[in-house]
């Protein structure tokens, strides 16, 4: 933090922090300078002239904006000429302006004309000419209007877009007086504009509007606006709902505040909608005489809770299992695991964080001790170098993505390696782009090289590393043969980039690396992630501030569901089950007898489902998960599903899965919701209440409770989820200081062991979390993966997400802002094979292999490499999982999700 | 369009060619303008968004995103060449090549030839005082061969 | 129309030199070599002791800006960029020099480069300029090919690279950082100063920006010292001028001037005085952001200090004579849609006052004489208004010529 230094103003002598925008200063110490052009977000501009001052020894006028504050300074902030500059800019700026109230924004201009007596046309002296200028306007984008009648060129977007969220989408265009705003060519529908509409929220008039809801706002007169957490991704952004009459109208993006400052993505701004969708579920569903029907509260959890019942004392209490959910807070999954531990007396909670990160974490956990990332989200943009792999991050983690574009403006380094061409690629100094499931041998490549060059960190080698030198000798025995001849052979990365690459990892000060799904979801994936570990420990980019190894969670509360016990292997906060002594600490906490837990660890999500199929698993709970989409190998999944004696699912939607359901319970969307979530970099956030739920929809936690009381089990009582958090504290020490009076206004990021505790940002500084307190390194060697292409199915599948959906899409394809920019499933080829099999762009295909067919729209695309195919799995009518495997990495029972074999052929219609 | 790729492709993909590479496109263009389709390419080779590239191109006088014709006659109407009777000048040329099918005529600003104003641009040549003679033969010859072939 | 040989130090021979042989016979590039055997401080302090003032329009010191650059560059990279956008109405001096002389400020370039040890260098030029381009690039082909640029130089460890780039079309962009958004293929929007050019230029490097004529200044001041440049001038504008004469005289032209010589000998002198049957009834010096004179004002020196004491301009040299035909109402209509049309609109002052500006004074153009004369002084306090709070000096420009033709000419209001 800077410094305060005196400055005098006006004639008094005030301390004012030293080297921050003088304009800022000036208004946070309470003088009111005009100015519109300015925002503490973006870097001054100093176009509108009205932040005015009078500065002793400058020549003439100075612009408070454009100054910063300095030891000694003497000012002037306001006397008749000041004001009447002032006066005469505002004036000038109104004449280009059309007049025309719009209650959907702060107008800041039209205050500030009421501040100068200027609201009223009849006061002002110069003529508009603004019918004269004929400004443009653009209503082509699916989320916000631009009228070039109500803009005052301040910049604001444009740099909203370039600077806040590294896009430059926006341009002024023409020039002096007709001067305007475009997107694209002056089509914004049309431009590459994703809709984050980081430009609303800074625009200070109405000239840039968002499109929904914007006849329901009223700024002047709205009822709350409640800041909670976004609900889609794991960046975890803070943000503001506006409500109006029970219903949200806007969602816009917090200040000031971490992870994000203010900054939001397009379904964070606009996907809100599915909170009020009329397709939420609003009572019990029973399934009679084989189909779904409405039923009252009592009679369907008395229902589940017999049955449940009946299956535990037919087959034993191994025959039931529970999903927890991503999406669901810390409070509603805490609860959750503890009934499936207590009531169901086994460890059979798992969540799709098995089909994400499960390999990650299982390395992380095994290497370095922690299974989440090791740094905080400002320090994607600090990093010298990036080392991003397998992670799409510019659609999968925008937000996160805003830090990394803003830090590659500054000159960070970045190092892609993707398969595919990602929107990053743009951005980076390298891309390195290896074939599907080389992973291992790309890494073992650059340690090669690393070695080879001496870039390796000796000291944290022999300090920070278990059997220090003599386990570093034995990867580099190991990694001996990738030269990069060899790794170009088995990766088909040029040899050239793999030496550019190294040197740029190897070299730099400090190294943030992100790992994403491209790595974990492979039969390999454990071992992939354990290489790049390997990469990092040897250079000795972990440890300190600033460097450290980052795996960006897909979704809201995908750490937060691990970090609070949904795991068949751990309680809360990571403790293992198997161990008595902690079974004992557990069962003291819950009021229960150490020999009701079980110490056998549970099944993973894949593994529930094969029990399924083979009839071992016969009742199953799913809170707010829908494996349907989300599994691998979909009809095998369906299968395993309908072979269940009873199947409950609690949700917001019927889903593909509750449709498969005995029972579906209505539960709670995110806005209705209070709780928390933990965001990628351990951030402990807030979810507010801020709607009521549609019909009789009920709090998560509340149904799991029912459910336990009417099985006679009790586990416990809560008076709210404040009261859920304080257990979930005693149970989790890493969370053992935080309550929800704390997050009130601390940000706060695990391990926060105890109320004084002041949070984490950065993990291992000291230590490791391992027994020992050191890193391990686990030399790994290339495996050929089991799944080849055939002359039968000559192309590799690759899967994943884009910006505008989001996981199985129940949430996002409620939007029609969000469907406007992405509706239709896709796959991407590259030309070379498009032109092989006369593809054109645009024509339906079929996509098919021994497991499944699928149809879809074909897009050539030089992104990818020949012979491997993208697709998204978003799409419930392209549902892509139905041709992936159900074969698992043996160390965390990840599904690779990301190489199939397949092939296509045009559909004829 | 191949056209287009070759011009970009003689300069480095970097942001400070962006004037010379509309420049040149600009010239190339059987319509003198820049295409939609051309900014398009600038901006997939210089990895910027469509609106920058416009945006530039939009700031400059000397660029064009509509069509003209083939050759583009400027008459200066700065100071000088104003007080030397320009806008008569431009009046007695747009009576001449005013619907003219490979005549574009404009204004612009001084064209540093004020000692002779007033001053005239064909193109990249200028003519200026006694010279404007001199331009309608260089012009009927231009157009002449022009019409012929 | 002769400046006599020995007052010049820019126009070498009054003859064209643009092919490589023909400026070599003229001397061309044994000032640089002879910079090239001293040392960058000797070169800094030559050029800081001539006294050598930016020829841009400014009037700004070349030896204090060229010592601020090389002392930014710690680095090891720095640019020199020449400003070859004239674009000033009523200035062509630099596109002669080019034109005829291109080597001359090769030459200017390699030793302001030197000085600064920049290994680029850019000279960004009107892209109307279809023949300065030509010949400067003929010229730097040649000068390459003979290795007066490029790696090694002569045998030395200095390399220089110049190169062309073409602007396209806006005033503004002869502003220097407005010049060096440009040159990194921006928008031409003016950058907030501080930082200035010789902190942080182009892409944030420390860079030298000079006009094309004061880059041309520095091979007679290598080659002779700088006592020897003194010898002509004043103490505080030393050296000879270019001066662009233009409008109702027998011969318009650019000419060499001592600095120091009084207005009305330069338009008399070289400029030949008024044509037959006509006589000058005021002059417009530096432009569409110059001043007007009065008739009984050219008995001023030429140079910084006492034309800005009279509140007159030097500016870019552009001198332009009005005779007895001469409308003011017009010129004064021109120079305002002049400003219009230029002002690039970053600003709310400039971009609406210009055009406010200039909607009243066509308003008031219907009107009658007399009204005008009243107008006047409204006009002047709104170009006040707008020069105060505008961000460029391309919107403190319109108060120049309007205040200056209030004072000193509105009698001749038509
Ligand atoms: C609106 C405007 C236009 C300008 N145009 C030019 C120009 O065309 N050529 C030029 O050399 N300087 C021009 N200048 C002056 C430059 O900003 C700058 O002072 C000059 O390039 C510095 O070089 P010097 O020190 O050699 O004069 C202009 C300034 C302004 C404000
Ligand atoms: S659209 Fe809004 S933010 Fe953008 S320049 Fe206009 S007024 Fe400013
Ligand atoms: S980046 Fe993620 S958390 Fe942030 S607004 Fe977008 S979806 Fe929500
Ligand atoms: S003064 Fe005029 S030219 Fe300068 S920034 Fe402002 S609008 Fe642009
Ligand atoms: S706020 Fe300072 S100029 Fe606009
Ligand atoms: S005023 Fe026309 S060429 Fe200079």
């Amino acid at each position: 933090m800077s410094r305060n230094v005196s400055v005098e103003i006006n004639g008094k002598v005030f301390s004012l922090p030293e080297k921050t925008n003088l304009l800022k200063s000036l208004r946070d110490a309470g003088f009111d300078v005009p100015g519109l052009c300015y925002h503490p977000r973006i870097s001054p501009t100093g176009a509108c002239r009205l932040c005015c001052i009078r500065i002793e020894g400058l020549r003439g006028i100075s612009m408070a904006c454009t100054l910063e504050v300095k030891e000694g300074m003497k000012m002037i902030t306001t006397d008749e000429e000041l004001e009447n500059l002032r006066r005469v800019n505002l004036e000038y700026l109104l004449s280009e302006h059309k007049d025309e109230e719009d209650r959907s924004t702060f107008d800041e201009l039209a205050e500030l004309a009421r501040q100068y007596g200027l609201d009223k046309p009849e006061n002002r002296s110069l003529p508009n000419i603004c019918d004269a200028l004929d400004f443009p306007s653009d209503h082509s984008s699916p989320v916000l209007t631009y009228d070039g009648n109500k803009c005052i060129k301040c910049f604001r977007c444009v740099k909203a877009c370039a600077e806040i969220q590294g896009k430059e989408v926006l341009s002024m265009a023409s020039r002096g007086i007709t001067s305007y705003i475009v997107a694209g060519f002056g089509v914004w529908g049309d431009s590459e504009c994703d809709g984050c509409g980081e430009c609303i929220q800074l625009c200070p008039t109405a000239a840039i509007v968002e499109k929904p809801h914007r006849s329901e706002i009223d700024v002047y007169n709205s009822e709350k606006a409640v800041r909670t957490t976004c609900p889609y991704c794991g960046v975890g952004c803070q943000l503001e709902l506006w409500v109006n009459n029970n219903k949200i109208v806007r969602a816009s993006g917090t200040e000031g505040l971490m992870p994000n400052d203010g900054r939001l993505c397009v379904k964070g701004r606009f996907g809100y909608e599915y909170v009020g969708h009329p397709d939420r579920l609003t009572q019990p569903l029973i399934r009679k005489n084989g189909k779904l029907e409405p039923a009252g509260w009592d009679e369907a959890i008395a229902l589940v809770a017999s049955r449940f019942g009946i299956i535990r004392d037919t087959y034993g209490k191994d025959a039931l299992a529970g999903y927890a959910s991503a999406k669901a807070t810390n409070e509603d999954n805490y609860i959750f695991q503890k009934f499936i531990r207590m009531v169901f007396g086994n460890n059979n909670v798992d969540y799709c964080t098995r089909l994400c990160h499960a390999s990650t974490v299982t390395a992380m956990i095994r290497s370095i001790g922690d299974g989440a990332g090791s740094n905080s989200i400002a320090d994607f943009e600090s990093a010298d170098c990036l080392f991003v792999t397998g992670n799409n991050i510019i659609e999968t983690h925008p937000i996160t993505a805003t830090y990394v574009k803003r830090g590659a403006a500054k000159g960070q380094a970045i190092i892609v390696v993707d398969p595919r061409y990602t929107p990053l690629v743009r951005y980076a100094k390298v891309w390195l782009q290896p074939k599907l499931g080389t992973d291992v041998a790309l890494l073992n490549g650059l340690i090669h090289v690393i070695i080879r060059e001496g870039w390796i960190d000796q000291t944290f080698i022999e300090n920070r590393i278990e059997d220090g030198m003599q386990a570093f000798l034995g990867l580099k025995e190991l990694v001996s043969r990738y030269d990069p001849a060899e790794t170009e052979r088995i990766t088909g990365v040029p040899a050239r980039l793999i030496e550019e690459a190294a040197r740029i990892f190897g070299s730099a000060k400090n190294a943030i690396i992100a790992t994403g799904m491209g790595m974990s979801q492979q039969v390999t994936g454990t071992h992939n992630v354990f290489s790049l570990i390997n990469m990092m420990l040897i250079t000795g980019q972990v440890g300190r501030e600033g460097a450290g190894i980052n795996p960006p969670r897909g979704q809201n509360n995908v750490q937060g569901a691990t970090d609070v016990g949904c795991s068949p292997m751990m309680y809360p906060g990571y403790i293992p089950i198997s161990d008595k002594e902690n079974r004992r600490r557990v069962a003291a906490l819950w009021n229960t007898d150490v020999e009701k837990l079980d110490g056998r660890p549970g099944l993973t999500t894949v593994e529930i489902v094969h029990a399924a199929h083979e009839g071992n698993i016969r009742g199953l709970y799913i809170m707010g998960e829908n494996p349907m989409m989300s599994d691998p190998n979909l009809n095998h999944t369906r299968e395993a599903f309908e072979k269940l004696d009873f199947l409950v699912v609690q949700d917001i939607f019927l889903t593909e899965t509750a449709q498969l359901a005995d029972v579906v319970l209505p539960a709670t969307a995110f806005a209705e919701k209070n709780g928390t979530t933990v965001s990628s970099d351990r951030r402990i956030l807030r979810t507010r209440k801020a709607v009521l739920p549609p019909g009789e929809g009920r709090q998560d936690w509340q149904i799991i409770l029912a459910i336990a009381a009417a099985m006679k089990s009790d586990i416990g009582h809560y008076s709210d989820e404040a009261a859920i958090f304080d257990e979930l504290a005693k149970a989790a020490p890493i969370m053992g200081g935080v309550s929800h009076a704390r997050l009130e206004n601390e940000e706060l990021q695990w391990p926060c062991p105890t109320p004084d505790h002041p949070g984490t940002p950065t993990l291992y500084l000291d230590r490791f979390n391992t027994p020992s307190g050191k890193a391990r390194l686990f030399p790994v060697d290339h495996a050929e993966q089991n799944e080849k292409t055939s002359t039968e199915f000559p192309f590799l599948l690759n899967t994943g997400r884009i910006l505008y959906h989001y996981h199985t899409s129940t949430m996002s394809r409620k939007s029609e802002v969000l469907n406007a920019f992405a509706n239709e499933a896709f796959v991407l080829i590259h030309p070379a094979d498009a032109f092989k099999r006369s593809l054109l762009s645009g024509q339906k295909i079929r996509i098919y292999n021994d497991r499944g067919s699928i149809e879809a729209i074909v897009k050539t695309d030089e992104g990818v490499l020949e012979g491997e195919l993208f697709m998204p799995f978003h799409f419930t009518e392209s549902r892509v999982n139905m041709l992936t495997r159900d074969e698992l990495d043996p160390f965390s029972k990840i599904a690779p999700f990301k190489l199939s074999a397949v092939n296509i052929e045009k559909v004829t219609s | 369009m191949e056209n287009t790729d070759e011009i970009i492709r003689k300069y480095p993909p970097a942001r400070e060619y962006l004037l010379s590479m509309l420049h040149e496109l600009q010239d190339a263009d059987p319509g003198k303008y820049l295409t939609e389709a051309s900014l398009t390419r600038v901006a997939e080779y210089l990895q910027l968004n469509k609106a920058v590239i416009k945006g530039v191109a939009d700031y400059y006088s000397m660029l064009s995103q509509r069509p003209r014709k083939k050759l583009l006659l400027q008459v200066c109407g700065s100071l000088m060449c104003h007080h030397a009777g320009s806008a008569e000048l431009y009046t007695r040329l747009r009576s001449r090549y005013g619907h003219h099918p490979l005549i574009s005529l404009a204004h612009c600003e001084c064209l540093g030839q004020c000692q002779q104003a007033p001053a005239v641009q064909l193109d990249q040549e200028a003519f200026s005082g006694a010279d404007i003679v001199e331009l309608i033969r260089s012009i009927d010859k231009k157009t002449a061969s022009d019409e012929n072939s | 129309m002769k400046t006599p040989d020995a007052k010049r130090r820019i126009l070498r021979s009054g003859k064209t030199l643009w092919n490589l042989a023909d400026a070599l016979k003229a001397g061309s590039y044994q000032a640089f070599e002879k910079a090239l055997g001293k040392d960058t401080q000797e070169i800094l302090e030559e050029i800081f002791l001539s006294g050598l003032r930016g020829r841009g329009g400014a009037g700004f010191p070349t030896g204090t800006k060229t010592k601020a650059v090389h002392t930014s560059n710690t680095h090891g990279c720095s640019y020199v960029v020449c400003n070859a956008d004239e674009g000033e109405p009523g200035t062509f001096k630099d596109r002669i020099l080019m034109e005829e002389d291109p080597h001359l400020l090769l030459e200017g370039l390699l030793i302001a480069s030197l000085a600064v040890r920049a290994s680029h260098a850019y000279i960004y030029i009107r892209g109307e300029y279809g023949r300065s381009i030509e010949r400067l690039q003929t010229a730097i082909d040649e000068a390459r090919k003979a290795s007066w640029l490029g790696e090694g130089i002569r045998g030395s460890s200095f390399s220089l690279d110049i190169e062309i780039m073409r602007g396209a079309g806006s005033y503004l962009c002869g502003e220097e950082l407005t010049l060096l958004e440009s040159l990194e293929g921006k928008r031409g929007y003016p950058r907030i100063k501080p930082p200035f050019p010789a902190e942080k230029g182009l892409w944030g490097k420390p860079t030298l920006v000079n006009n094309v004529e004061t880059l041309a200044n520095l091979p007679y001041i290598m080659m002779h010292g700088a006592a020897a440049y003194r010898s002509l001038g004043t103490e505080a504008s030393p050296g000879t001028k270019l001066v662009c004469i233009s409008g109702d005289v027998k011969n318009p032209g650019v000419y060499e001037v001592e600095m120091g010589t009084p207005l009305k000998d330069i338009i008399h002198g070289p400029g030949g005085g008024s044509r037959e049957g006509d006589e000058i009834c005021f002059v417009l010096l530096g432009g569409a952001a110059g001043t007007f004179a009065s008739v009984s004002q050219l008995g001023i020196p030429l140079c910084y200090d006492a034309l800005r004491k009279e509140g007159l301009s030097l500016g870019s040299g552009a001198i332009m004579v009005f005779g007895k035909n001469a409308s003011l109402k017009d010129i004064l209509q021109n120079i305002l849609g002049f400003f219009k049309h230029e002002s690039c609109g970053k600003c709310v002052p400039c971009r609406t006052g210009t055009y406010h500006l200039m909607q009243s004074w066509i308003g008031g153009c219907t009107n009658n004489q007399g009204e005008r004369k009243k107008l006047l002084p409204q006009l002047v306090a709104e170009a006040r208004n707008i020069a105060q709070t505008c961000l460029c000096p391309l919107g403190q420009s319109p108060v120049m010529p309007l205040e200056s033709a209030m004072k000193n000419i509105i009698e001749l209001m038509d």
